[in-house]
């Protein structure tokens, strides 16, 4: 599915987040956003998904325009440090994700089958605070993969994991995104990272007119 | 399609919370308004005006000085004591902790009238601390010299009344500061261990636990002076030649409010009424502002692993803990050993033999005309009905005022919640003298409701609720809506997960203190014009230990019923602990 | 904080006045007109303070009898039997009063708050019916206030018993007295009212009793709340030497003439408390029942009269509720000394029940103004 975001502004107590900012990215795209900490990439995408308001401009999704603050099932996102249901344990935490018309057998069934693609196949029963950050956020990555998404949003998923990991999740993560066609908007201030996930890479400055770009608060 | 969290409501809060919220306040505010609204037309004067009488009323000064040095006294002690036992409670290892922690809470909600009789078995002249030459009721030995020496009237009594105070409060500083403590992240105290203002105790006092304590500290401080400044049964057992401006309002208040009958004190009561009243409101506010103002978010972390950092306490800390716990445990064990002594017949010896026949008759009911399995029935329908409707209630409450706060709407957010907190400032008499006087009005059936008691109740214990629910809320990351929003959940579980399942702990602690303030009968003092025959489990006490006693089975039968009360107390709170250990259970 | 005070003022200028009409049960003319009654509901409620007489097996036993059922709702004492039928008054929700003695019962009566029954007083004993014989209220029970004082401590050498009430405010008796409150005690409010008529006439015309209550404030009198205070934690001559937080701190209080009988009834025929028995420094208190006007039930009500009233039930005042029978040819028991121990007095104080009702306000704040 195709997403887009139309001369968006966000304004936040008299102060501009991101100014006119023009986001198209197709269907099965995976585009990756390099900016500095703080620039606002993680309030473009919150609005993207509607858990933030748009001062002025549109969203579309696959050219349907979306109301402001309205939360389609179809798109998903995983924040930076991944929010993980303490009193769940890992297979709980996934299972989340899975659609209510799916039945208990199908349920499990694809548990087990995303459990493997990340990589945690023996991890079911553990307790999510007794994971690693970077299992952590493939557990978050996981529950995603089970919401069978059109689009995710992924901002600075790897933030908080050592670089070797980094690199290795990252590739990870992208190989998971084409083989099932989502869309994806990545959000990063590492180049590596941005090289490795995306299909292109794309400068926060570059997405707004000149000299009008925010710092997010 | 969903709309995300915070979809706009009036200030943000759903018209579904805001009738809660208006029930709360008008079942706070509609008592006492009705109360002061029948003195001021029997008497013709307005508050005001009468406030202005105060000092004219017979006691009204005294008890006003007595109420301010006791509550202060009681609180000072209370913190001094309180704090480092909540907090070597909440940082250490300790065995059995579930049972420590409901026996920690049983003094909170022990019905003050057994309590009454537990303190005075102790400071008898014949009871325990007459072992180490302290005669706190008699005033002899070292209390009378003092009292000779200072001229101070009745210190002994006073001592006596403060130490209960602070024996029925102490479990508060507990329960409001040991979680802080328990739950803290200890890269604070790691960080500042790393840096010179750590190097001594003075600056890990001053930099961390004052900091980090000092909100928790501040509004179990806050209610610790709030229930010792209106104190009422424990005055007239143990201080017996003072008053407090509750229990000096507790005597005239049977007589105030009927036109034509003894107006002087409806005028008395109006007037004492006024000012306790004014006064109250400002300490809930003044307090409410300090914590506010000093509340701050603290990164939480997993209690076990707290507790399996830090290990089982020093021996110091064991030693002070336990001696703790037995000292709050003495009181009651004296209830129990009054249960099995009864006096001697034999008119040269002042003595007792022990025997079960107190508990025959508290069993079998021949004392009372409501045996003790309806009594007890009636209390545990009471206790759950207060249950089911305070706590949805508070929980209604809590989450408008929190959604306001966030919103940014401080200053309605703090109106409504120095509203909600009323009852506490109130005067037991004027809220039953209301109560009264407004269902008389304009609901005379409901007299004949058999469940009426449970307004008092919900009406007290509600405040309570909400101040345990609006912390654990607010420590709820906002995140986990957020994730909730973007999962494929229905409306039940988005909840549960981002919020339920996190207030399962404060939510059975509220629980618990619905069920043991309502078995406790807190509320009874409100319904001071009794007009039905509510019989429960502690009035049942209370009226049996009030009977005169020359039967000598009179005493130990209202003993053996208030031991009963207390082990169904026990068994309640110890539910809520497990409740507790459930969720820290599925954390670890 | 100023907006909390906005809304409380708010709330409360509306409701100024809403609670003033009280339903008007007296008329011009100053008859008592009765409410319409609360309805037949199979169930009596009675209105009483914790008397003892009321056992689950009495209660019972009248059910049995009658058929009817009954239920108690508990007032602190007489006198808070009397407040609750004056707060609710407007709509009452009870049958029958069985309680309120002859210092309240003129209130009570002022106030329309009886009304007639039928029930059979023709075996009480005339002297009881002197102090009231209408028909809204029916005698049940009775004693005599006056001082008790413990033996061990007055024992003639010591200190001697008072031979007049002036006596109390010697030297020696300082410190030494305790009186349960009348502004809030039912036997304090009555030893009170006898106070008054044996200084009206006593032979000193210039003082009355309220000289005498300053005089006994003067040199070291308490005055606690109820009885129960007075006689249990300060009387040093009572059961209280076995109640926890006893302090026995005086030898005389005001109790009734039987209370060393029921002493020695329970204590093995022993008892070192005794009676002072003044002229006019006795009370004689009677204990009433009635049918509260406005409530329901009557015929059940006018049997629980009767009830009372029987030979079977009244006869065991004693015994039962530990206080005398009010039938003609009442007798104390005699076991355990009960009867022994137990003194009558020859001359009570003389003051009519209206004069009590007509006075009481008055006589209360000049306690008051005396005592504090």
């Amino acid at each position: 599915m195709k997403i887009e975001l139309r001369k968006a502004t966000v304004t936040v107590n008299n102060k501009v987040i991101f100014n006119e900012l023009n986001l198209t990215v197709e269907s099965g795209e995976v585009v990756s956003i390099l900016g500095p900490s703080g620039c606002g990439k993680t309030t473009m995408l919150r609005a993207s998904c509607g858990l933030a308001s748009l001062s002025n401009g549109e969203r579309y999704l696959e050219d349907e325009r979306l109301d402001d603050n309205v939360i389609r099932p179809e798109i998903t996102m995983l924040f930076q440090q991944p929010v993980l249901y303490p009193h769940l344990n890992v297979a709980q935490n996934i299972a989340l994700g899975a659609p209510k018309h799916w039945t208990k057998e199908t349920v499990n069934q694809r548990l087990q089958q995303v459990l493997e693609s990340i990589g945690l196949t023996d991890f079911n029963q553990r307790s999510v605070g007794s994971l690693s950050g970077g299992e952590a956020q493939r557990v978050a990555f996981g529950r995603a993969l089970m919401q069978e998404p059109k689009v995710i949003l992924l901002d600075e998923p790897f933030a908080s994991v050592d670089v070797a990991r980094r690199m290795e999740l990252a590739a990870m993560t992208r190989t998971h995104l084409k083989e099932r066609g989502i869309t994806a908007i990545h959000v990063t201030h590492d180049q590596d990272e941005a090289d490795i996930m995306a299909d292109r890479v794309v400068r926060w400055t570059d997405l707004q007119p000149p000299s009008k770009s925010g710092e997010e608060e | 399609m969903r709309t995300s969290p915070m979809s706009s409501r009036f200030l943000g809060v759903h018209p579904v919370q805001w009738m809660a919220l208006s029930l709360v306040i008008a079942l706070g505010i509609g008592p006492i308004a009705l109360a002061f609204s029948r003195l001021w037309a029997v008497t013709g004067i307005t508050p005001w005006a009468a406030l202005m009488t105060f000092h004219e009323q017979p006691g009204a000064t005294e008890a006003l000085q007595f109420s301010v040095l006791e509550a202060a006294a009681s609180t000072l002690l209370t913190v001094t004591i309180g704090l480092p036992l909540a907090w070597a409670f909440g940082r250490y290892k300790w065995k059995r902790v579930r049972l420590k922690r409901a026996l920690l809470f049983l003094p909170f909600v022990t019905p003050p009238i057994v309590a009454a009789v537990g303190f005075l078995a102790l400071i008898s002249p014949e009871g325990f601390l007459s072992f180490f030459g302290i005669d706190l009721r008699g005033e002899t030995g070292f209390i009378g010299w003092l009292a000779a020496k200072t001229g101070w009237d009745h210190p002994g009594h006073f001592v006596a009344l403060v130490i209960s105070h602070v024996w029925f409060n102490l479990s508060l500083m507990v329960r409001f500061v040991e979680p802080v403590v328990a739950q803290l992240d200890p890269r604070w105290e790691e960080q500042l261990a790393l840096l010179p203002a750590g190097q001594t105790r003075r600056g890990r006092l001053q930099h961390l636990w004052l900091p980090v304590l000092g909100p928790a500290t501040t509004v179990a401080a806050a209610y610790t002076f709030f229930f010792s400044f209106t104190s009422f049964a424990m005055v007239k057992w143990l201080a017996p030649s003072s008053n407090t401006l509750e229990s000096l309002l507790g005597e005239l208040g049977g007589t105030a409010g009927i036109a034509g009958y003894r107006t002087e004190t409806s005028l008395a009561v109006l007037g004492i009424a006024t000012f306790q009243m004014l006064l109250m409101l400002f300490m809930l506010v003044v307090a409410g502002r300090f914590e506010r103002k000093h509340s701050q978010v603290l990164s939480l972390h997993n209690e076990t692993m707290n507790r399996e950092q830090h290990g089982p306490a020093p021996k110091r800390w064991a030693w002070f803990v336990n001696g703790m716990l037995l000292l709050l445990l003495a009181p009651l064990v004296s209830v129990v050993i009054g249960s099995f002594r009864v006096r001697s017949n034999d008119p040269t010896n002042n003595g007792y033999e022990w025997t079960l026949e107190g508990w025959k008759q508290a069993w079998s009911g021949d004392y009372s005309t409501v045996p003790f399995t309806e009594a007890l029935s009636n209390s545990m329908v009471y206790a759950v009905m207060t249950l089911v409707v305070a706590l949805p209630l508070g929980y209604a409450v809590a989450t408008s005022l929190v959604t306001m706060r966030e919103r940014g709407h401080q200053r309605a957010a703090g109106v409504l919640d120095s509203l909600c907190m009323l009852p506490l400032s109130m005067s037991a008499v004027m809220v039953g003298l209301g109560m009264v006087a407004g269902i008389l009005r304009w609901f005379p059936q409901m007299f004949q409701f058999p469940y009426l008691p449970v307004v008092p109740h919900v009406m007290l214990v509600l405040p309570f609720v909400i101040r345990l629910l609006v912390p654990a809320i607010e420590r709820i990351d906002p995140v986990f809506a957020e994730q909730a929003s973007l999962l494929p959940m229905g409306r039940f579980g988005s909840w549960w997960h981002s919020r339920g399942a996190f207030l399962v702990v404060p939510a059975t602690m509220a629980g618990s203190l619905c069920l043991a303030f309502s078995l406790g009968e807190f509320g009874a003092t409100f319904l001071v014009v009794r007009v039905g025959s509510w019989n429960s489990l502690s009035i049942l006490v209370d009226q049996v230990a009030s009977r005169p006693k020359f039967d000598p089975l009179m005493f130990p039968t209202a003993m053996a019923l208030a031991t009963m009360l207390m082990v169904v107390t026990l068994v309640v709170l110890s539910v809520n602990e497990r409740a507790r250990a459930w969720r820290m259970r599925h954390e670890d | 904080m100023r907006h909390v005070l906005l809304s409380l003022l708010m709330l409360l200028a509306p409701l100024s006045g809403c609670l003033t009409s009280d339903i008007l049960v007296v008329d011009e003319e100053g008859n008592c007109q009765p409410l319409p009654p609360r309805g037949d509901d199979g169930t009596l409620k009675i209105l009483t303070y914790d008397i003892a007489a009321f056992s689950d097996a009495m209660l019972a036993n009248f059910t049995e009898q009658t058929g009817f059922a009954v239920e108690l709702v508990y007032a602190d004492d007489a006198g808070g039997i009397l407040e609750i039928m004056l707060q609710t008054q407007a709509s009452p929700q009870v049958d029958l009063a069985v309680g309120l003695d002859n210092t309240y019962l003129q209130t009570a009566l002022d106030f329309c708050l009886l009304t007639a029954n039928n029930a059979d007083t023709s075996t009480v004993d005339p002297s009881v019916m002197e102090l009231y014989d209408g028909q809204k209220a029916v005698p049940f029970d009775q004693g005599h206030v006056c001082l008790n004082y413990d033996e061990e401590v007055v024992d003639g050498e010591n200190l001697s018993a008072p031979q007049t009430l002036w006596d109390l405010t010697e030297p020696a008796w300082a410190d030494k007295t305790v009186f349960p409150s009348p502004l809030t005690s039912s036997p304090g409010r009555a030893f009170m009212v006898a106070t008054v008529d044996y200084f009206e006439n006593d032979m000193d015309e210039n003082t009355t009793a309220f000289d005498w209550w300053k005089a006994m404030a003067d040199n070291g009198a308490r005055f606690t709340t109820g009885w129960t205070e007075a006689y249990e934690i300060h009387y040093s001559g009572g059961y209280g030497a076995w109640v926890d937080g006893h302090l026995g701190d005086a030898a005389m209080t005001v109790s009734y003439c039987h209370s060393p009988g029921v002493e020695a009834f329970y204590g093995g025929n022993w008892t070192k408390s005794t009676s002072v028995i003044l002229p006019r420094a006795t009370f004689h208190q009677v204990e009433y029942g009635g049918l509260v006007n406005g409530g329901g039930n009557a015929d059940a009500a006018n049997a629980f009269l009767n009830f009372l009233l029987s030979e079977d039930i009244n006869r065991n005042m004693p015994e039962n509720n530990l206080m005398q029978s009010v039938l003609t040819n009442a007798t104390w028991p005699e076991q355990e000394g009960y009867r022994y121990h137990t003194d009558i007095p020859m001359l009570n104080a003389n003051i009519t029940t209206e004069r009590i009702g007509n006075d009481m306000a008055e006589w209360l704040v000049a306690w008051a103004d005396a005592t504090s």
